[in-house]
């Protein structure tokens, strides 16, 4: 029971800590801040594209919620 | 070269008190820059040949409120038309099909996919999100969507909570929706198993989703950023195509008996795994992202997805855009049904008492799709864009049902002030 709660505690923490190497300084954010660097730059194609895949294919989301509130499907 | 050392201080100043103040890019948000407005339009036309067409508008209007608190509104308003497949094989013989009304009839020639030809819809929907920080490194975001067509109503509420760490470098988000829907076809849904020659239908039906998604967010280097996420979505009710039939043919002659309207599980739950990269190379930028998703329908998908912006200027950019998707078909797909020798009725009642479901809508059988698209951008006074975009979606599957060419043309303009 230890064992399985301290696998479950590793397995929350390694990638947290995996991921404090990773990344940049404030003042290193010149390119990430340019407005092609955001996810959801382009919310109306987003949204268009969601509304069209959602209607011809049997999956949905991942990128955000999967919900429809069309009939289309 | 002399340096204006009074604007460089400042400017120093400033960076690093935007620094503090922990103004720098949190790395959620949809667009930080945004000025006490942003107003986004667009109108899209979809059009597929020989089936369905559609045309698409939306304005979304954003209000920041002060303090980072950002209030959005957006109206969308579509019109379909045009043909679709109605669920029905392909057959040797000449089909004729009862209208969802059962007014009117129809007839497709031996060979041609079963497209029903009246095919017609306007949905309206509207939706509020409000966006706000609760701290320095959190923030909320909630909202509601309503949805309205002439045989379908949704009503949703969403809410997610974004925590930034390790110096606004990762990222994590939880959050959920939920939706509750309303089926609602002029004359009914058609009792379960019944048979399109028994035009037997009545009242309306619902369907509610929960949605869980969760992710993180992290800053790689000073040019790359990635995003994964794993959503949960699990929906009860109402799941059938109420316009959607199957073929029950004859095992002998391979003529169409009858159909049977399709009957789907009254419960769907999906997994989703999805994983966004970006990175620049100073000059352009490489978008991409693929997603695996798998549901208890038996349908797993995976989705690739590429865009390439090539910043041409200061001012204009160009962007390829590629897409693959591939499904497996859902456990209870069948194209047609065989009827063993037995009439239409005693199959629709062998169907009803195994509780077996059925569907031939060729969105839940084996497909690929594909999709390849360039987009072009321009910024206009400053603070205005102007983008188009032209796609083709096509469409492969496991029979001539399943291919589709769509052509997809959409313009936008949106401005800050």
């Amino acid at each position: 029971m230890m064992n399985k709660k301290l696998g479950v505690l590793l397995l929350l923490v390694i990638p947290l800590t995996a991921c404090s190497g990773l990344g940049v300084k404030p003042w290193q954010r010149d390119i990430l801040s340019k407005p092609e660097m955001t996810f959801g730059d382009s919310p109306m194609d987003a949204a268009f594209d969601d509304h069209i895949y959602f209607s011809k294919e049997a999956s949905s989301g991942g990128r955000s919620f999967s919900g429809g509130g069309c009939g289309c499907n | 070269m002399q340096l204006d050392k009074k604007t460089t201080v400042y400017d120093l100043i400033a960076l690093a008190s935007c620094s503090l103040l922990g103004v720098s890019t949190p790395v959620l948000a949809a667009d930080t820059s945004i000025d006490d407005w942003k107003v986004d339009t667009a109108i899209l036309y979809y059009n597929e040949t020989d089936r369905v067409s559609a045309v698409e508008s939306a304005v979304s209007i954003s209000k920041n409120l002060g303090g980072d608190k950002i209030l959005s509104g957006k109206i969308t308003m579509d019109s379909l038309s045009g043909s679709s497949h109605n669920g029905a094989a392909i057959s040797d013989y000449e089909q004729t099909f009862t209208s969802p009304s059962g007014e009117e009839t129809y007839t497709i020639a031996p060979g041609d996919v079963p497209l029903d030809p009246n095919f017609e819809d306007d949905r309206n929907s509207f939706s509020l999100q409000m966006s706000q920080p609760l701290t320095r490194v959190m923030n909320l975001e909630y909202g509601a969507a309503y949805s309205s067509e002439y045989d379908y109503k949704s009503l949703s509420v969403n809410a997610s909570l974004m925590r930034d760490f390790n110096q606004r470098n990762t990222t994590l988000s939880a959050g959920f929706s939920y939706a509750q829907d309303e089926i609602n076809p002029r004359d009914g849904l058609p009792v379960l198993y019944s048979l399109m020659s028994d035009n037997t239908k009545s009242g309306s039906d619902t369907k509610n989703t929960i949605d869980l998604l969760m992710g993180v967010t992290q800053v790689i280097n000073r040019n790359t950023i990635m995003q994964f996420n794993y959503g949960f979505g699990n929906s009860t009710g109402y799941h059938n195509d109420p316009y959607k039939i199957v073929s029950i043919v004859s095992d002998a002659t391979n003529a169409p008996l009858d159909y049977l309207f399709e009957n789907r599980p009254d419960s769907r739950t999906k997994h989703s795994l999805y994983w966004q990269t970006k990175h620049h190379f100073d000059q352009d930028m490489v978008d991409f992202s693929l997603r695996l998703m798998a549901d208890d329908w038996g349908v797993n998908s995976q989705t690739l997805d590429m865009h390439y912006r090539w910043n041409i200027s200061d001012n204009n950019y160009l962007e390829p855009h590629v897409r693959y998707y591939t499904q497996s078909a859902a456990d209870f797909y069948e194209e047609k049904i065989s009827n063993a020798g037995l009439t239409a009725e005693q199959v629709a009642t062998q169907y009803q008492n195994e509780g077996r479901d059925v569907t031939a809508d060729y969105r839940l059988g084996n497909m690929d799709a594909t999709t390849i698209g360039v987009k072009w951008g321009t910024r206009l006074f400053g603070t205005h864009q102007l983008t188009s975009r032209i796609e083709l979606y096509q469409q492969s599957g496991d029979s001539k049902v399943s291919d589709v060419d769509a052509i997809i043309f959409q313009v936008g303009y949106g401005l800050k002030f």
